[in-house]
């Protein structure tokens, strides 16, 4: 295998897990609780920042370096886990301002508009993340500590990957298939029952906020890493479209649908098309006829089958019914009551 | 003290376009309770289509800009009848019937991208000459459209007002079912309601791209965000609302251009929306109820 179609393999498996860490996330918050969050690459974005700053170190003085907020070289994973962080803080203080009891497309158009707020703020603002130039050389994790070549570096980068991968899926398997999993179930099909039976939908909302934002930092952040570069062009609002599309064709609810959308969209459909020759000549078309195609793909799952390719597993219950029926459930007593059995 | 007397200026030609496309996206939420962001898509149609038949065929730009109207308000019928209206039908709820505007949008505005390219446009009009009230500086093309705008927002008043068609409109998007159990034909009256709200939104895009020195396939994009800002500020299927909130943010934004720097301008109009619909979700302009 040629050094071109490996790096190009790992790069493929790298998208699928970041993709497959960043549904999980989506999957939390719109899938399993029903909070339809527009601006959730807005929260990614900010892991990213906030891992990059704090492996770059502190911005340099001067008209040509890179101009941003803070700065320092932590050691790995600090950097990571701090872009986890960072993404539950926003993911707290979106869900502090918005999480009231709105209605639904009302809290997508807010969620949106926060997302787009950030953005226009971040490609804006020169001094804050080094504006519409955004970050680059950011350093990847280990390069420094260890000397090995680019090609090999990738596949320990691939192995980093998986780990958190790995990681993010054992917690948030856990966390669906548990009380918890099932509490935010609860509010999102009827969040006055869930209330009346005890459950704190706010509080259960919020949570599903920050846990969702952390992992959308974390992949964030290793986003950043692998590209070594993160700019507003980056994550404009049309990547949000790209990781609904991935859930909704996945399969909303289902964290197993999650990693199928995470291969299909992000990985498959971008392939395919990139593969394809320009067509009438025009280098744009084929970049346009990726959307089209994703924009298709959403309208065809949505008519066709809106529960997606994996839908949510239903809740099973033991079965009430009484194991034998040769008894009839009506016993009439001698004296005249009647008594069910 | 001048630069906020030019931006009054600027902000009152925004504000002129945003009542066309702020009336016309609240009006299709109104009949169809469906976030339309394919409105957009259609406003950048609707220039394209102008471009068209002003530099292919020749003619002028009014004819032009009429044309591009006739063909927004069949692609706005087009997507209420073939997309909107099957997913209504088949029971999909608010956010839902988004995603699916969010999906027709981007299929829509890269399909422009594809036929077009990323190269930018521009009229063939005659050139504009400049036209000053006291420190205000316009050029006549944009008092044309400030005018067109302030006509249009007239005719759509009297056709809610006065005419069968615009009370059949107000009763179907107040409670369809009680529209149609007094005898409306909602289906039509919907299709009629996106006829003219696609021809507004035709008719925005030709004024934006006029307005602009050229243009490209993110017209409508660029331009939706703020609409969006009038309809929610305005009172989300509101009218009136929208035609008030368009001047108010319109200016607002210009305004607020100047002190705090061009480039953040979107920004105001986005915290006005988190602001409205934190606040007051049914609209902060009140508008005297209607008997």
């Amino acid at each position: 295998m040629s050094a071109g179609t490996e790096y190009y393999i790992i790069t493929l498996a790298v998208y699928f897990l970041i993709n497959s860490i960043l549904l999980w996330g989506l999957n939390l918050q719109y899938g399993l609780t029903g909070i339809v969050n527009f601006g959730y690459y807005a929260f990614v974005a900010a892991g990213a920042y906030v891992g990059s700053m704090l492996a770059m170190g502190a911005p340099q003085p001067g008209y040509l370096s890179q101009h941003y907020l803070f700065g320092a070289t932590l050691p790995y994973p600090l950097p990571v886990v701090a872009a986890g962080a960072a993404g539950g803080v926003f993911g707290a203080l979106v869900g502090l301002v918005l999480l009231r009891r709105l209605r639904t497309d009302y809290l997508a158009i807010l969620t949106l508009v926060v997302g787009q707020i950030a953005w226009l703020i971040a490609g804006n603002n020169p001094t804050l993340v080094n504006g519409q130039s955004g970050l680059s050389q950011i350093p990847q994790p280990l390069a420094d500590k260890l000397t090995v070549d680019p090609v090999t570096y990738n596949w320990i980068f691939l192995g980093i990957c998986l780990i958190a991968a790995l990681i993010v899926f054992v917690i948030i398997m856990r966390l669906t298939r548990s009380p918890y999993g099932r509490a935010l179930r609860a509010v999102r099909e009827n969040e006055y029952a869930a209330g009346a039976l005890g459950k704190r939908p706010a509080t259960l909302r919020m949570s599903a906020m920050i846990i969702g934002g952390v992992m959308a930092g974390l992949g964030g952040a290793l986003f950043a890493e692998y590209l070594m570069s993160w700019s507003p062009g980056g994550w404009s609002f049309a990547e949000n479209f790209v990781l609904y599309t991935a859930l909704v064709l996945g399969g909303t609810g289902n964290n197993f649908g999650a990693m199928l959308g995470a291969l299909v969209v992000p990985v498959g459909v971008y392939q395919v098309v990139s593969l394809l020759p320009p067509i009438g000549g025009n280098a744009t078309a084929n970049a346009a006829l990726q959307w089209i195609i994703l924009g298709v793909i959403l309208l065809g799952v949505m008519w066709f089958r809106p529960q997606g390719l994996l839908p949510e597993p239903k809740a099973k219950f033991p079965s009430t019914e009484p194991e034998t029926t040769d008894t009839p459930r009506v016993a009439i007593v001698a004296h005249g009551d009647v008594q069910h059995g | 003290m001048s630069i906020y007397i030019a931006s009054f200026g600027f902000g009152l030609i925004t504000a002129s376009i945003l009542v066309l496309s702020s009336v016309g996206l609240t009006l299709q939420y109104g009949v169809t309770n469906v976030f339309n962001f394919a409105f957009g898509g259609t406003m950048t149609f609707g220039a394209f289509a102008a471009y068209i038949v002003n530099h292919t065929l020749h003619q002028n730009i009014w004819v032009s800009t009429l044309a591009a109207m006739i063909g927004t308000g069949l692609l706005s019928i087009a997507l209420n009848q073939f997309f909107f209206q099957p997913f209504i039908r088949r029971g999909l709820q608010l956010f839902g019937l988004m995603v699916v505007a969010f999906a027709l949008s981007i299929i829509l505005q890269n399909v422009l991208l594809a036929l077009a390219g990323p190269d930018v446009f521009s009229y063939d009009v005659p050139s504009a000459q400049s036209v000053s009230f006291g420190d205000l500086l316009f050029t006549s093309t944009q008092l044309i459209i400030i005018v067109v705008a302030a006509l249009a927002a007239l005719c759509i008043y009297l056709l809610l007002r006065f005419t069968k068609l615009g009370r059949a409109m107000r009763a179907t998007a107040d409670d369809i079912q009680l529209a149609r159990v007094s005898g409306i034909v909602t289906s039509r009256v919907i299709n009629l309601a996106w006829l003219l709200s696609g021809g507004l939104a035709g008719l925005a895009g030709v004024v934006l791209a006029m307005n602009s020195a050229s243009f490209d396939t993110l017209l409508g994009e660029n331009f939706l965000l703020l609409t969006i800002a009038a309809v929610i500020v305005g009172g989300i299927g509101k009218p009136y609302g929208a035609m008030i909130a368009a001047v108010i943010i319109g200016i607002a934004t210009e305004e607020a251009g100047v002190i705090i720097g061009a480039q953040y301008q979107l920004v105001v109009a986005l915290v006005a929306i988190v602001i409205a619909l934190l606040i007051r979700p049914q609209g902060l302009i009140i508008t005297r109820s209607r008997r």
